[in-house]
């Protein structure tokens, strides 16, 4: 009996031990092949990767970055395919029938002509909207330029004037001498800001239909919270919060 | 016409307000940088550009310039203006960037901004550039922006780096900048 038991307790210590090590092997692995990965979907494809960093008190902070690349009409456009666009399209009212009304998403929404920001702000204070990163379009000295910024409140809080007072730089660096002079059109008002023409927005669901039959707005890409859905049902990410998730706007695909 | 102490103090308030105001708006220094041949060993790398440096009160504009002048960028190349010193993990939290224009066209694809170290705040802006619509031969340049958000000590550095999903950076150069986040230095 003795000697049986001995076995058994052999048998289980080495089935511990064994399995320990598969354990210990098969988590590593998974540590070592979660820092980035890419996703190729049917009209887009994204990377991600972890965008860990250690605050003052050496705490490890885990989050993820991840860029998006939608597929394009063609590559030397930043126009999305229509493919892409359908999908987007399509998602947006499965969501509007599947999804809680109140639930936030995270979408971008083309304007079909760019906007003041009083116009902006009409359509997304309609809808709640809470702004988080914009784009403005316009022309200084004829060159052409879009102005990405970081947003910080529910609505927009730079004007235009704010906006082309900030291109102010443009002039000297010109008349240093920094920008070729073949590229600059010195007649007409120096600093042209047509205004906002993309933004991306946390809206509710239940304002999205609303959203999409506004007349200034173009498009509503939903691809950042289709992104976002895949990332929280994935065991890698889960858990982490989205640190930034990057979906170029489309700004010189469109007259403005 | 007397003015009563109040309305003295006030005027002068006013004056006061009006004046930090209009401050805030006009850089207090500038710098710049020569035009000169970006550091860095990719072969598809820009080869030459500048730096320009722009400090106010509450925040710093930084321009940057690029010109491939042998080959074009390949595919999924990013830019990185690094408002920190990456080789030390130093100067982190004290400048945020905010806001990129980009001039000139579609040769960029997307943007971000990502804390690399220190506190809960962003120290890089990054930018994907559209290699099919860059030519080589031509200058592109962006100007980037970030917040003050802590002194600048002893001073410090911004540094630029040319890299691509899970690359290695090759380093392009860097400026420096003096206890008032004046513009010093910069290599080009």
């Amino acid at each position: 009996m003795k000697s049986k038991a001995k076995i058994i307790l052999a048998l289980m210590g080495i089935v511990t031990f064994v399995f320990t090590m598969i354990w210990a092997v098969f988590k590593s692995g998974v540590m070592a092949s979660v820092s980035h990965e890419t996703y190729q979907q049917a009209t887009y494809s994204f990377d991600v990767v972890l965008d860990t960093y250690y605050s003052e008190t050496g705490e490890e902070v885990n989050g993820i970055r991840a860029i998006i690349q939608p597929q394009l009409a063609d590559e030397s456009t930043s126009l999305p395919s229509t493919a892409y666009l359908n999908a987007s399209q399509q998602r947006l009212q499965q969501w509007v029938s599947k999804r809680t009304g109140d639930e936030l998403v995270d979408v971008m929404l083309m304007f079909a002509r760019p906007l003041t920001m009083a116009e902006a702000n009409e359509i997304l204070g309609s809808t709640n909207a809470e702004v988080f990163e914009s784009a403005v379009v316009g022309y200084v000295y004829g060159v052409p330029f879009v102005n990405y910024a970081v947003e910080n409140g529910s609505l927009l809080t730079r004007s235009l004037t704010e906006v082309a007072e900030s291109q102010h730089e443009f002039m000297i660096e010109a008349e240093k001498g920094h920008i070729e002079e073949a590229d600059l059109t010195l007649v007409g008002d120096p600093v042209d800001v047509r205004g906002y023409l993309a933004v991306r927005a946390w809206i509710k669901v239940n304002n999205l239909n609303k959203l999409a039959q506004t007349p200034e707005v173009r498009f509503i890409d939903t691809t950042p919270q289709a992104v976002r859905d895949q990332l929280n049902t994935d065991s890698n990410w889960q858990n982490m919060s989205v640190t930034w998730l990057s979906l170029p706007m489309p700004v010189w695909a469109y007259d403005w | 016409m007397k003015i009563s102490r109040l309305t003295s103090v006030l005027l002068l308030c006013i004056l006061f307000l009006i004046l930090v105001g209009v401050t805030d708006s006009i850089y207090a220094g500038s710098y710049v940088g020569s035009w000169g041949n970006w550091s860095g060993s990719w072969s598809d790398r820009p080869r030459e550009g500048r730096h320009s440096w722009y400090n106010y009160s509450s925040s710093v504009s930084w321009w940057t310039y690029y010109k491939w002048t042998v080959t074009k960028p390949s595919s999924g190349r990013d830019i990185e203006l690094e408002f920190y010193d990456p080789a030390n993990n130093n100067h982190c939290d004290r400048l945020q960037p905010t806001n990129l224009t980009i001039y000139g066209g579609n040769w960029i694809s997307a943007w971000w901004i990502s804390n690399q170290c220190g506190g809960s705040n962003a120290e890089l802006l990054g930018f994907g550039i559209s290699s099919s619509n860059v030519a080589v031969g031509s200058t592109y340049y962006v100007r980037a922006t970030a917040d003050i958000l802590y002194t600048a000590g002893y001073g410090g550095e911004t540094n630029v780096s040319y890299t691509c999903f899970l690359c290695s950076d090759d380093w392009l150069g860097k400026l420096n900048y003096d206890s008032g986040y004046n513009g010093t230095s910069s290599t080009p």
